[in-house]
């Protein structure tokens, strides 16, 4: 028998022995049954790789659910490293038809990750491309689906749409701004594989399915849209101006029917451009002085608040006012003379806008600016909008209350401009401008929300918002606004020509030329608004050069629009600067003798004495003198015809 | 006596069984954990267990060997022994003398044929120890009786650290200490021993400052998780996704080349995969039998000779189930250290079988 120390000491030993052994069985039931759903999800991130499948992009509509951005389908190249045996050689392969070094596509091969893509060489590849690599038959090499953003109206809506990147990430414009419902949401491909990469066949791989992106419908209508690019573009190129910028926005909701500017860009190819242009969405980013287009919101605080009668009181143009030592002119030599407050209007009168000043005091006009929306944004639903510039309360004196009631001295954005001028003739009401409408559910198309209308406040009462519309229908059919006259509708707006500012300096001759207006007054549908920035080869004058642009912009959404011509309106009044419009009379079956005109010329075409046919037709509107295309023949061919 | 005699051989064929019960699952779960790795890098799923069986059946032989040899021979060459595996591991360091197999120069042989002398040198300085403990027993109260046995020991592990093996020298080690404890040795000795054992770690710590990163990466694996913590983390990704069944036999995901060599020290990691908290706790309880065994061999030996030596051998194995247990469930740093019967290994597994027959050699008063 063994020592009695010694068998102590071994029993005790024993017990450290069994206490080690119930150490070790706690720490795995620990391990295995406490740890086990928190170690489990991360050995099974491990243990899974994922294969991403690309979810389609939410497409964005106009109103009329007219397709503004669409997807195609495509494929784009991915390979598992590990799969592919032979990876010079299929480097090779790769290189050549994808026309990038094989060193390029050999590194991405030989990375120790799951799986690698190769960047934007292979990403969206066009069908002969994808169908060349197929028919290569490379182990480990995959072609997923994939989505190519498009944009048929290509330069159009570029500033407003923006663009995606590679992996279809919104980048720029709506595209980045409703990033979050644009997107979908990626499906994977999940699947269980060895630590080298390979594939376990035993084990069931599970299919997430992508989720297609919301859709947006837009406020946008593509016809007025079309129509307000074609004119930017016309003057863009006529004028050799630096940059045009328009906007056309319901004035009973704040909704954006168009809105472009120009320079623009390609956003199908965007990658071609300097990226300085990626962000110019003119009417909302860049902010400007507004000049004369101003005055209608200072001259509606005026008869809001009572200060003036526009029919009744009178001011006495002499052609300059001084203000705290400093002359303000007429843009007419010696001034207009006496005038009612709707002719200081009528005529832009600068002098007169500073008794409106005066008359309104700093608070009143301060209140006014206000209440416009002309010290904040305005909170449209896109990025990047600029606020403006106004004077602080502290230091809006008397020479900067005179200049402002002329729109002078300060900073605007075309759309507070738009807004606050639908407050005016819209009943009052100043409404938050929006160019998001609706979203739509992907498959169904159904409408998941609806943008409500939203109003911001009542700026100016119904009485002065009615005053306003005759007022500014004045301007158009009487005064500086002449050029924007639209037969058969009634128009009301605003000129404005504003000295350009370069690095805060004035720079002689160069000017932004304005024109804001809404039409028909008597129930107005759209308010329009046209700049032309450092127009060369024109009349420096906003009534001049956007007038006539205005004009055909109103024309032709009003008849896109359908809307019915209107009478009544307020009396046009001819000035040597205007050709007079005539309707062409029917001449079809008259005699050759019988054709006269005092308005327009002829000209014949055919033999014979009876008129077959005329261009244009009857009931259209020509101007003075314009030229009649008359086509001559005998009785029986108009019968025939 | 006789009493004493039936109850030790009940004992002895109690640990006989339990042991062979270990190796037939360590067997299995060779091949189960080690054919993906076997088919990868020897085109062969079988490659590890035919070799392992080929192991085992040697190390069965030798387990009966060695039930034969009388151990009071092996007491009376015990210096000559000493004196052989003391050459042995010289040679081993000798450069291309000693076989360099993962990174450590351990080996000795020609052709198939190789041992580790470490292996003979644990065995060897067991049996001195045993003959020095219970042939000097009275004269074990103080440390000063323990200079030339010390000795000895210090040097054969400064040799085997030179290879380098630290797991080994750890084992063999700890397996002297445990000896110690059971003299007459007074215990703060221990005391002592153990603030020695810490600067010893320190040093070696300042030697191969890896092995520190080994030891913090322990405590948060996941701070370095492709470096120094890859192993804890991996043993973890396969014990904690068992639950209590495991996923099932052959089901393991981790022996798909996420666990390095998964049939040798993280084979306990497998087993708990497939098998689950029940499965690794019927591995824990056989251990826990053994060793009771063992303890009772121990006990009732008839002379305090066998008594050292049984407690020996059973301190060198039990010393490396416990490390390489608690390095798979993250309680120890990794270390190296196999599992005992279980774990894929020639050599180790033959001389653990060779010294289980020695201790468990039938006695007839």
């Amino acid at each position: 028998m063994i020592k009695k120390t010694m068998a102590k000491r071994i029993l005790f030993l024993f017990i450290i022995v069994l206490i080690m052994l119930f150490t070790l069985e706690g720490k795995l039931i620990y391990s295995t049954l406490f740890l086990h759903q928190e170690i489990l999800s991360l050995a099974d991130d491990q243990h899974m790789r994922s294969f991403p499948l690309k979810a389609p992009r939410g497409l964005i509509y106009d109103r009329n659910l007219s397709v503004l951005a669409e997807n195609s389908p495509c494929l784009s190249l991915y390979a598992i490293p590990y799969q592919v045996k032979d990876k010079e050689k299929t480097a090779n392969l790769l290189a050549n038809i994808l026309n990038v070094k094989e060193d390029f596509i050999l590194e991405r091969l030989n990375q120790r990750s799951s799986m690698v893509h190769f960047s934007t060489y292979g990403m969206k590849l066009d069908y002969e491309t994808s169908l060349k690599i197929e028919h290569l038959y490379l182990e480990g090499i995959y072609l997923v689906s994939d989505y190519q953003r498009i944009y048929p109206y290509k330069t159009y809506l570029a500033p407003l749409l923006g663009f995606v990147g590679s992996d279809n990430q919104g980048l720029a414009g709506l595209e980045s701004k409703y990033e979050n419902y644009l997107k979908g949401k990626k499906g994977y491909l999940n699947y269980y594989t060895d630590a080298k990469g390979g594939l376990f066949k035993e084990m069931e791989s599970e299919i997430i399915n992508p989720m297609e992106g919301i859709s947006l419908s837009l406020t946008l209508d593509l016809g007025l849209q079309n129509i307000l690019e074609r004119e930017l573009e016309y003057a863009y190129d006529t004028y050799e101006a630096e940059e045009t910028s328009g906007i056309i926005i319901d004035p009973r909701n704040g909704e954006i029917l168009a809105i472009a500017n120009r320079p623009t860009y390609d956003n199908n190819e965007y990658q071609k451009y300097d990226p300085s242009i990626y962000n110019k969405l003119l009417p909302i980013n860049n902010s400007f002085e507004p000049g004369s287009t101003f005055k209608a919101m200072t001259f509606a605080a005026a008869i809001e608040e009572k200060k003036i009668d526009m029919l009744s009181d009178t001011y006495y143009d002499k052609g300059y006012e001084v203000v705290s030592g400093t002359r303000i002119s007429s843009w007419k030599k010696g001034g207009h003379g006496l005038q009612t407050f709707l002719e200081v209007l009528e005529n832009s009168s600068n002098p007169g806008f500073v008794e409106i000043a005066r008359r309104l005091g700093k608070d009143k006009l301060y209140e006014y600016v206000q209440k416009f929306g002309f010290l904040d944004k305005t909170g449209i639903d896109i990025s990047g909008e600029n606020k403006g510039l106004f004077f602080s309360y502290d230091k809006f004196n008397e020479l900067e209350q005179a200049t402002t009631a002329f729109g002078q001295g300060i900073s605007v954005t075309a759309i507070q401009l738009v807004s606050a001028f639908s407050s005016l003739i819209n009943g009052g009401i100043l409404y938050r401008p929006h160019v998001v409408k609706a979203l739509i559910s992907p498959g169904l198309k159904e409408v998941i929300e609806e943008k409500k209308p939203e109003a911001i406040r009542r700026v100016v009462s119904k009485e002065t918002s009615d005053k306003m519309r005759y007022a500014l229908e004045c301007v158009v059919s009487k005064g500086t606004g002449r050029k924007a006259y639209v037969e058969g509708y009634r128009v009301g707006g605003k000129t404005g020509t504003s000295q350009l500012a370069y690095d805060g300096n004035y720079v002689d001759g160069k000017y932004l030329l304005s024109f804001i207006a809404g039409a028909p007054m008597n129930d107005p549908r759209l308010v329009c608004y046209v700049s032309i920035k450092n127009a060369k080869h024109t009349v420096q004058y906003g009534g001049t050069t956007v007038g006539p642009i205005i004009s055909r912009i109103i024309h032709d959404s009003l008849s896109y629009l359908n809307v019915p011509h209107q009478d009544g309106g307020v009396e046009r009044i001819y000035t040597w600067m205007d050709q007079k419009v005539y309707p062409v009379e029917n001449y079809i079956g008259k005699n050759k003798k019988e054709i006269k005109s005092s308005h327009f010329t002829f000209v014949f075409k055919g033999n014979g004495n009876k008129v077959i046919d005329q261009i244009p037709r009857v009931g259209t509107l020509l101007e003075e003198n314009s030229c009649i295309l008359i086509e001559l023949g005998e009785q029986d061919e108009l019968k025939s015809n | 006596m006789g009493e004493y005699m039936d109850k030790i051989n009940q004992y002895k064929k109690n640990a006989m069984i339990i042991t062979f019960i270990i190796l037939a699952i360590g067997v299995f779960m060779v091949y189960d954990a080690s054919y993906i790795w076997s088919e990868f890098k020897y085109g062969d799923r079988f490659y590890y267990l035919k070799r392992q069986m080929i192991f085992a059946l040697i190390g069965i032989i030798l387990f009966f060997i060695g039930k034969k040899i009388s151990l009071s021979f092996l007491k009376k060459h015990i210096n000559l022994l000493l004196l052989i595996s003391f050459l042995m591991l010289g040679m081993v360091l000798i450069p291309h003398v000693g076989l360099i197999r993962g990174g450590s120069s351990s080996w000795l042989g020609v052709g198939p044929i190789s041992i580790q002398p470490s292996e003979l040198f644990k065995i060897s300085l067991i049996l001195y120890f045993a003959k020095f403990l219970s042939t000097h027993y009275k004269d074990t109260m103080k440390i000063k009786s323990f200079i030339l046995p010390i000795f000895l020991c210090i040097f054969g592990i400064f040799l085997i650290m030179l290879q380098p093996d630290f797991g080994t020298s750890m084992v063999i080690l700890s397996a002297i200490i445990i000896m110690m404890f059971t003299s007459r040795l007074k215990i703060r000795y221990f005391v002592i021993a153990f603030f020695i054992l810490l600067l010893f770690i320190g040093i070696l710590i300042i030697l191969a400052p890896y092995r520190a990163e080994r030891i913090t990466s322990f405590i948060d694996p996941f701070k370095d998780p492709l470096g120094s913590g890859f192993q804890m983390i991996q043993s973890l990704f396969s014990v904690s996704p068992g639950g209590f069944i495991g996923l099932g036999i052959d089901q393991s995901i981790q022996k798909y080349f996420y666990l390095p060599e998964p049939q040798t020290d993280f084979i306990f990691a497998i087993i708990v995969e497939e098998f689950g908290l029940l499965g690794g706790t019927i591995i824990l309880v056989l251990y826990a039998l053994l060793f009771y065994e063992c303890f009772q061999i121990i006990r009732y030996s008839k002379d305090e000779f066998n008594a050292y030596f049984s407690l020996g051998i059973l301190s060198l194995f039990l010393v490396q189930v416990l490390i390489n247990l608690g390095v798979v469930v993250s309680i120890l740093p990794v270390t190296g250290i196999t599992l005992p019967l279980i774990s894929y290994g020639g050599s180790s597994l033959c001389v653990l079988l060779f010294s289980l027959g020695l201790m468990l050699h039938k006695e007839n008063s």
